[in-house]
Parts: C-alpha cells; sequence; structure tokens
C-alpha cells in the first residue's frame, strides 16, 4: 500500500517537471533543427538560425531593451535605496504607511498600469514621450516596489550592532553608511536589481502599450512576430535572449561576489 | 583634571515615561577594572548605552576625564566598545576589522598595519589577519572584538556581558585572559555583566544595580562578606537568610531572636541595633560540629536534624532542619577521611559571629 | 600611538538627519505620483465621465454590463483564472511536498527545475506551448502519424491552451508559497501520526493535507491573480477566438481607441483582482485572529 503511494508520488513528480521543463526543451530543439518546420525532433543540428539573429531586425529591438533594462536597473536600484534609507535606517514618523504606499503598484495590474500611463500621457498631451522615455519611467514604476521591498528587507536584517560597533571605533556616519551599511545590504540591493533589469528586459504588458511603431523592445518585437510566423528564427531569439538573462544574473552574482566571504574562509 | 575616567552625575533615563535609571552617582577611577552587576532588566546596560552614547540621559551628566558628554556623539568619545554577540563586520578580514576604528580616524595606512598586528598579538591571534570572522571559532571571535576595541587605544573599554555567548570552559578560561589583557594595558575596563562569578573573578570593583539604582559597591571581598542589603546578599553568592530583630547587646556580640521561634544567634556586627531587619549566613561558614573542636568564644550552636544531602562534587550541600519551617542549607567539603553525616540524623552546627552578617531589609 | 585622534567633543547636529530623509525618499514619490497614482486616478476619472462634456456619468459601465462580448470576455477571464489556480495547486503540491520534505541531492536539481524556467521569460515558454499544442505541432502531429486521430486536434487558440500556458506560468510562484507552508509544518507531527497508526495516505489527509491550507489559499491567490492579469500568453495562446479582459484593453486602446470603454475594462479587472486579494487577506486575518483566541484560552 505504502509502496503504491510512493510510487504514485514520484510519478506525479516527474510528471510535473516534464510538464515544467518540456516547452522548454521544445523551444532549444526547434532552435537547433534544420528544418522550417517546426515539428520534428531534430536529429542532425544547425546554428544558422542563430546566424540570423545578427541582423538589424533583432538587433535593434535587443539594443533598445538593453538600454532601458540597464537604466532601470539602475534608476530603481537608487532610488529603492534611497528610500529604504529613508524608511527602515531614518525611522521617519509614517513609515508603514509611506512603505505601503511605495509598495501599492504591486497589488494593479500590469496591464492596468500600462493602459493607466497610456491614457494619461495622451490626455495631458504627453503623447511625445511615448517610446523609450515613457518605457523607461513605466518600468521604474514596476520595478521600484520590488528593489524597495528587497532593500528595506536587508536593512531591516541589518544587525544595528555592527553600525553601533562601528561608531563606538569613531566613524561617523557617512563611514557608517559608506563602510557598513552599504556593504551589508549590497546582496540583498544586487539582485534586487538584478531583478529589476529582468523584468524590464521581459516587459510585455506595460510595453505593448508604450513601444513607438518601427522602434519596439525585444520581447514585443518577439510577439508581433509571432502572429505570423511560428519559424525556427523564433525559437533562436528566444533561447538567445534568456541565455544573455542568464549571464546578466552571473554578472551581478560575481559583481556582489558576497556570498563566498559570508561562507568561506581567506582561501 | 581629577583622576576619573568616567563620572556619572546623577544620572536618570527613562524610556517612554518609564524610569529605568534613576540618580545614578558612579565614578571610575583610572585603570581599574570595575564590573557593573545586575539582574537582567536592572538598568546597566542602559547605563554602559549612556557612557557609550547610545543613550542620551533624561537628565545629569556623563562626564569622561572630567569632560561632559552629553553633547558628543558616540562616535567621538573615543570609548571602545566590546558586543555580547561580537558585531564583527563579516565583509571584513580580521585585519580589516580591528583596523577600522584606526582607519575611521584617519591613521596613516603605514601605521594601521602594526597597530592591528600589537592589537592581535596581545589577545593571541597573530597570523588570522587574513581570515573573515565567520572562520573563526566563538572564542577566537571574541578575541576579535576585543582586538578590534583595543586597537584605536579608547579612553576606557566598555565590555557588555562580552562573555556570555561562550561555553564554561572557555568563559573561565577568557576571564583570566581578559584580566591579563587588563593589567598588561592599564586601560580602565567597565564590564557589565550579571554573572557575579565573572565580576568576583576579574573586578577591582563591584557596582551592583537593582531597579535602576546603586544598592552597594566595593571591592569584590567585602561585597562578598558584608553584604548590605537582603537583594546583595542573595544575589552574591549563596546565603542563608533568615528574618531576625534585635534583642540584646552584649559586650562585644549582639544577640538576635529568629523570628518565629526560639533560636537567637549572636553576631559580631556592630550597627544600629534598631535597624536589624535579618541576617545572611553563608553556607560555607557554618561547621559541623562533632564534639572534638574547642569551643571558640561566642559561637552559636544550634542542633538540627539532616533533611536532604546534594553531592556537588567537591562539596556536599546539606539541608538541615534546626526549628519548625527553618533550615539552614551547610556546605561542607568532601573529604576521603570524613564521611558526611546520613539524611535523617542529628548534627550539631557551628556558626562564628563575624559570619553572621544583620541586613536592615 | 600618539596618532589617534581625542575625542574632541563635538556638537551634535542640530537638527537630526529627518529632513535630508525626506528628502531623499522625494524621487521614489515623485515617480510613482507622476507615472502610477495619477495615471490611476485620471483613468478610474475618465471611467466615471462622459467623452464630450465630461460630464459625470455611467454610461460607460451600463454598456460594459449589457454588451454580450465584454460579458463574455469578463467570464472567460475568471473562468481562466479559476482553472489555472486549480492546476496550478494540485500540479505544485507533490513538488512542494518533495521540496519540502526531501533530503535527497536531488532536491536541488527539482528546486532548480522547477523554478529555472521563470528566469526563461513568458514569450519562450508560451512560443513552447505554441509549438506543442498547434494543429500542426508535436501533440497534433505526433497522433496524426500514428494514425491515432484523422484531422488535429483543437489543443489551441482556445481555453486549454491558455490555461496549459498559464499553469506554467504561474506554478514555480505555487510552488513557492506551498514549499514554504509545509515547511512550516513540524515533521514530528508526521512521525507522531505514524507512531500513532496512521498510514502515509491518512497521514497526508488527516495532518499534512489541514495544516496546509494556508499554503493552499495563498498558491490559490496568487494564481488566480497573475492569470486574470497576464496579458502576452492568452494573447499567444488564445488567439482571435479566446478573449480576455486584458487582451479586449489592449484592442480598445489601440485598435478601437475607445478609451473610457479601455478604461471601465481596466477598473473591472481590478476589481475582480482587489476582490479576490481582499477575500484572501480577510482569510488570513480571520485564521490569525483564530490562532490567538485558542492560545487564549490555553493559557
Amino acid at each position: 500500500m505504502n509502496r503504491v503511494l510512493a510510487c504514485l508520488f514520484w510519478l506525479a513528480v516527474g510528471l510535473v517537471l516534464l510538464f515544467i521543463t518540456l516547452p522548454l526543451a521544445v523551444v532549444v530543439a526547434a532552435s537547433l533543427s534544420p528544418s522550417s518546420a517546426v515539428t520534428f525532433l531534430p536529429w542532425e543540428w544547425t546554428l544558422d538560425w542563430y546566424g540570423a539573429l545578427l541582423t538589424d531586425r533583432w538587433l535593434q529591438p535587443f539594443l533598445l531593451s538593453v538600454r532601458i533594462a540597464t537604466l532601470v536597473a539602475a534608476i530603481s536600484g537608487v532610488l529603492g535605496i534611497l528610500a529604504a534609507y529613508a524608511i527602515v535606517y531614518e525611522r521617519i514618523p509614517g513609515a508603514t504607511a509611506i512603505m505601503a504606499g511605495l509598495l501599492s503598484p504591486l497589488s494593479v495590474p500590469q496591464i492596468v498600469k500600462g493602459v493607466a500611463i497610456v491614457l494619461f500621457l495622451s490626455i495631458i498631451g504627453l503623447q511625445g514621450i511615448l517610446g523609450t522615455p515613457a518605457l523607461i519611467a513605466a518600468h521604474v514604476v514596476l520595478a521600484l516596489p520590488f528593489v524597495t521591498r528587497m532593500a528595506a528587507t536587508s536593512l531591516a536584517n541589518f544587525d544595528g550592532n555592527l553600525d553601533r560597533a562601528a561608531q563606538s571605533l569613531g566613524a561617523t556616519k557617512r563611514q557608517r553608511l559608506q563602510h557598513i551599511v552599504l556593504p551589508m545590504i549590497k546582496p540583498g540591493v544586487l539582485s534586487g536589481v538584478t531583478f529589476a533589469f529582468i523584468i524590464s528586459f521581459n516587459n510585455i504588458p506595460l510595453s505593448v502599450f508604450l513601444v513607438r511603431p518601427g522602434d519596439t523592445t525585444l520581447p514585443i518585437a518577439v510577439i508581433n512576430y509571432l502572429e505570423y510566423s511560428l519559424d525556427p528564427v523564433m525559437a533562436a531569439v528566444n533561447v538567445a535572449s534568456m541565455i544573455f538573462i542568464l549571464a546578466v544574473i552571473f554578472l551581478f552574482e560575481k559583481i556582489g561576489g558576497f556570498s563566498a566571504q559570508l561562507h568561506g574562509g581567506s582561501k | 583634571m581629577n583622576n576619573y575616567d568616567i563620572e556619572l552625575v546623577s544620572v536618570s533615563k527613562s524610556f517612554a515615561g518609564l524610569p529605568v535609571v534613576e540618580d545614578l552617582n558612579l565614578q571610575i577611577p583610572r585603570g581599574e577594572f570595575v564590573s557593573i552587576l545586575g539582574p537582567s532588566g536592572c538598568g546597566k546596560t542602559t547605563t554602559l548605552n549612556m557612557i557609550a552614547g547610545f543613550n542620551t540621559p533624561s537628565s545629569g551628566d556623563v562626564r569622561v576625564r572630567g569632560k561632559s558628554q552629553t553633547r558628543v556623539p558616540p562616535e567621538r568619545r573615543n570609548l571602545g566598545l566590546v558586543f555580547q554577540n561580537y558585531a564583527l563586520f563579516p565583509h571584513m578580514t580580521v585585519a580589516e576589522n580591528v583596523g577600522f576604528g584606526l582607519r575611521m580616524r584617519g591613521t596613516p595606512k603605514a601605521e594601521i598595519g602594526p597597530a592591528v598586528e600589537a592589537a592581535l598579538r596581545s589577545v593571541r591571534l597573530d597570523g588570522l589577519g587574513a581570515r573573515y570572522p565567520k572562520a573563526l571559532s566563538g572564542g577566537q571571535q571574541q578575541r576579535v572584538a576585543l582586538a578590534r576595541a583595543i586597537a584605536p587605544r579608547p579612553t576606557v573599554l566598555l565590555l557588555d556581558e562580552p562573555l556570555s555567548n561562550l561555553d564554561l570552559k572557555l568563559r573561565e578560561a577568557m576571564r583570566i585572559e581578559l584580566k591579563e589583557i587588563h593589567e598588561q594595558l592599564g586601560m580602565t575596563f567597565v564590564y557589565v555583566t550579571h554573572d557575579q562569578e565573572e565580576a568576583m573573578a576579574m573586578s577591582d570593583r563591584i557596582v551592583i544595580m537593582w531597579q535602576g539604582a546603586i544598592v552597594q559597591q566595593g571591592e569584590p571581598d567585602s561585597i562578598y562578606r558584608n553584604p548590605a542589603t537582603r537583594f546583595v546578599a542573595d544575589f552574591i553568592g549563596r546565603s542563608n537568610i533568615l528574618s531576625v530583630s534585635w534583642s540584646a547587646g552584649e559586650a562585644a556580640f549582639l544577640t538576635l531572636n529568629v523570628d518565629g521561634s526560639p533560636i537567637v544567634l549572636r553576631s559580631a556586627c556592630l550597627t544600629d541595633p534598631q535597624g536589624i531587619r535579618s541576617c545572611c549566613i553563608r553556607p560555607e561558614s557554618i561547621v559541623l560540629l562533632d564534639g572534638t573542636q574547642e569551643l571558640m568564644p561566642g559561637q552559636n550552636r544550634l542542633d538540627g536534624v539532616v533533611r536532604r544531602i546534594v553531592n556537588l562534587g567537591a562539596h556536599q550541600e546539606l539541608l538541615v532542619d534546626i526549628a519548625d519551617g527553618l533550615a539552614l542549607t551547610v556546605l561542607v567539603r568532601s573529604g576521603r577521611s570524613s564521611s558526611p553525616p546520613e539524611p535523617g540524623s542529628t548534627v550539631t552546627l557551628g556558626i562564628d559571629p563575624h559570619d553572621v552578617q544583620v541586613l536592615s531589609d | 600611538m600618539s596618532t589617534i585622534a581625542l575625542a574632541a567633543p563635538a556638537v551634535m547636529p542640530a537638527a537630526p538627519a529627518r529632513t535630508s530623509a525626506y528628502v531623499v525618499l522625494a524621487p521614489s514619490c515623485l515617480v510613482l505620483t507622476m507615472f502610477f497614482a495619477l495615471p490611476m486616478g485620471v483613468m478610474i476619472g475618465m471611467s466615471f465621465t462622459d467623452g464630450e462634456t465630461l460630464a459625470p456619468t455611467f454610461a460607460h459601465y451600463q454598456r460594459f454590463f449589457s454588451d454580450g462580448l465584454s460579458l463574455a470576455g469578463l467570464y472567460r477571464t475568471a473562468m481562466m483564472s479559476i482553472l489555472v489556480a486549480l492546476s496550478v495547486t494540485v500540479l505544485g503540491y507533490p513538488i512542494a511536498y518533495f521540496l519540502a520534505r526531501s533530503r535527497s541531492r536531488w532536491r536541488a536539481v527539482v528546486f532548480a527545475l522547477a523554478l529555472a524556467p521563470e528566469l526563461a521569460g513568458v514569450v519562450l515558454r508560451t512560443y513552447g506551448w505554441l509549438i506543442i499544442l498547434e494543429d500542426r505541432g508535436f501533440i497534433n502531429d505526433a497522433l496524426m502519424n500514428l494514425g491515432l486521430v484523422a484531422s488535429p486536434l483543437p489543443l489551441s487558440k482556445n481555453l486549454f491552451a491558455v490555461v496549459v500556458g498559464l499553469t506554467h506560468v504561474v506554478l514555480p510562484f505555487g510552488i513557492l508559497s506551498l514549499t514554504t507552508s509545509i515547511q512550516g509544518i513540524d515533521p514530528n507531527l508526521e512521525r507522531a501520526a505514524q507512531m500513532l497508526g496512521a498510514s502515509r495516505l491518512s497521514v497526508v489527509r488527516h495532518v499534512i493535507l489541514p495544516l496546509s491550507v494556508p499554503g493552499i489559499v495563498s498558491s490559490l491567490l496568487i494564481s488566480f491573480t497573475m492569470a486574470a492579469s497576464a496579458y502576452a500568453t492568452p494573447a499567444l495562446l488564445g488567439g482571435a477566438r479566446f478573449k480576455v479582459l486584458a487582451t479586449m484593453i489592449y484592442e480598445q486602446v489601440l485598435f478601437y481607441i475607445d478609451w473610457r470603454f479601455a478604461a471601465v475594462m481596466a477598473v473591472a479587472l481590478l476589481v475582480m483582482m482587489l476582490t479576490v486579494s481582499f477575500l484572501g487577506i480577510r482569510y488570513e486575518a480571520r485564521r490569525s485572529a483564530r490562532r490567538s483566541n485558542r492560545e487564549g484560552e490555553r493559557s
């Protein structure tokens, strides 16, 4: 009886894992398939589809997405640290209410935020900033609550005794912020910034309203293309952008380089 | 300039209207090892934080070397502080931790290195400078915290229960080491603890706090022998506390009636008889008489029945009923030659009048 | 040793850092006001005003609730979100239980496999499902080659496809909240139940499931809200035939240029989501109230 149950359990786990990995495997396989129909598992493989990516058609949207995501990560990183500093470190009056306000965009669906921004800009006659400036602003609105929350959590978990220890050793407030507080919250902030980069880079629901035709971000270019073709170039684009995201995560992890110090010795 | 490194002048502190420290006066002479001892919540940590500058007194003044510190932020007081949880900076190596204070003061790099070396040597951690704190044992981390605090040569070193996170053996070894470091540096140490053994072992002077006030201060020995109040007698060491009242004064001794029993005790204390409320007898000062010892002048003799014996290894702890509802704890040394009495047997206890300390509360 | 600066008493800054704290908070508040609070206010305002005269009116809402297409979209959104919530929770549970309890070295592998798709982005995963479910996709191709079906099964451009795709998108979040909740259950409770003679099945039914109800509720909630507000997956997998509020809003803005109606739809979607979230918060509040009551009785 227990045996059967255990088998059923493992079967369930296996099937769900298959369900999770199947579409990814299919896309990777399709991107390497020489056939333009994406219905067969490739018994031969080719990198031709990846070669097709190195054209303006895909490079321009990619570069735009990278530019926007970088700015969004930087802006929301700085603003998030500042806000968390004011709320958690300085404990300004009304901190809870202010925090709730800063996090409130999280409870509104992206598509609703997107339509609100485009309607607002049109009503006040600022259609001119549609495109890159509006995309950056909207993505910052999207990312800022996450970054603020992660920075605030890092600051809240920060052992106040470290600050006091530095103070008893003669460190002024500026020195403490620079040498103790910032390094200690760096991992939290960096993961927030990485997250900001990714959600900006992958964003669709806000971007669909705000891109200017002919000057789109990569995900929007992809879904526009998908409307009429499923060819393996699509697979290649998607796999390439996933590899790019993984590289970005790896890079930020390197910059952080913090886990080694916390857990390792001097090796 | 007087000879005090730290002076607290009628300092009070309350949090949200609740007084935590009330009208505290304390002078700490240069070079002394002073322990502030008290149970948790007695205000000792608040007092330490007021010296360090993390708490501002509600009233009164904190002075370091005669200068009022009221408007001086902690980072300008030049005091060292060792934390209970060490508070080592996890993102810095041991050497960077120890050099931090000097670096913040703008000391040239060339001087920081040797100073760090010296500080690490004085806590016997030379050679570990390149490690990160997480790679060290608890005892080593505690030494790093100590080295970090003394490296900038503070006026006074404040220690906030620094040994309470260590295990017993290490704690006892560190007591000796801390005392040696103190002697070697000649720096004033202010040591906050709730552990009376720790305070007894290291301090030149102990300040006992209770309910936000100092109840007694003095050398460890005199506090142990002459506790001023019931609280001190109970808190420092173990004691039998009996409610008594004065009955007569002889030439050399007071005679006390133990409340609710026919027992009479003689005490060598010569204080105002009217103020006597109770007395304290240390368990180890009571001896078992087996008829061979000589009778000392004025010695108290009490007959009792052994109710219970607890073996503590080096000592045997006897609970002896001496009257209805009145029992004394007696500590006798375990020895190969003398076997302790059996439970239920009758014994005679001898108490020197000098060991009967009268208390006023 | 003579280099150490003496503690020269310095005067503390007269005003503590309060003002500067407000200053550093200002940029965040400004950005959120300009690009979130004001737009939301304007949009909600637009849904209640007449396009020409700007007079307050419920006309747009009346139109929404009497329009068959809009109501169908609302119904499809709700149906889709409920199905996604259920399938995420059912599929996620075994994985979550494994992640919470296993100590084998496969745990890390399962963890990575379960959560890594989140990095891949929505488009890649949706595209994968498109390839699999299309009329000429993997499944239909295989079935037809094997001669099991004569014509392709209708696997894409419908509710089924959207629910499959969204389940895949939301699953990692469901797994995370379920795992957290199951991890909070003391493993000794399971051992105690077993010692008292319960079979594995009864342990799951009488101990694990009841105690993980909070995790199940939060998994349902997060799945529902994520599904209801999803845009790309319904747009790609639902096609022109299966429209939900999110895709309809997009059409209203960019094809029909009917801003006020788009605003009404956005408000409808927002209200639906907030209602569900509110129910979740109330459930959580009641649960903690019950717990503190119980503790009160005990003491």
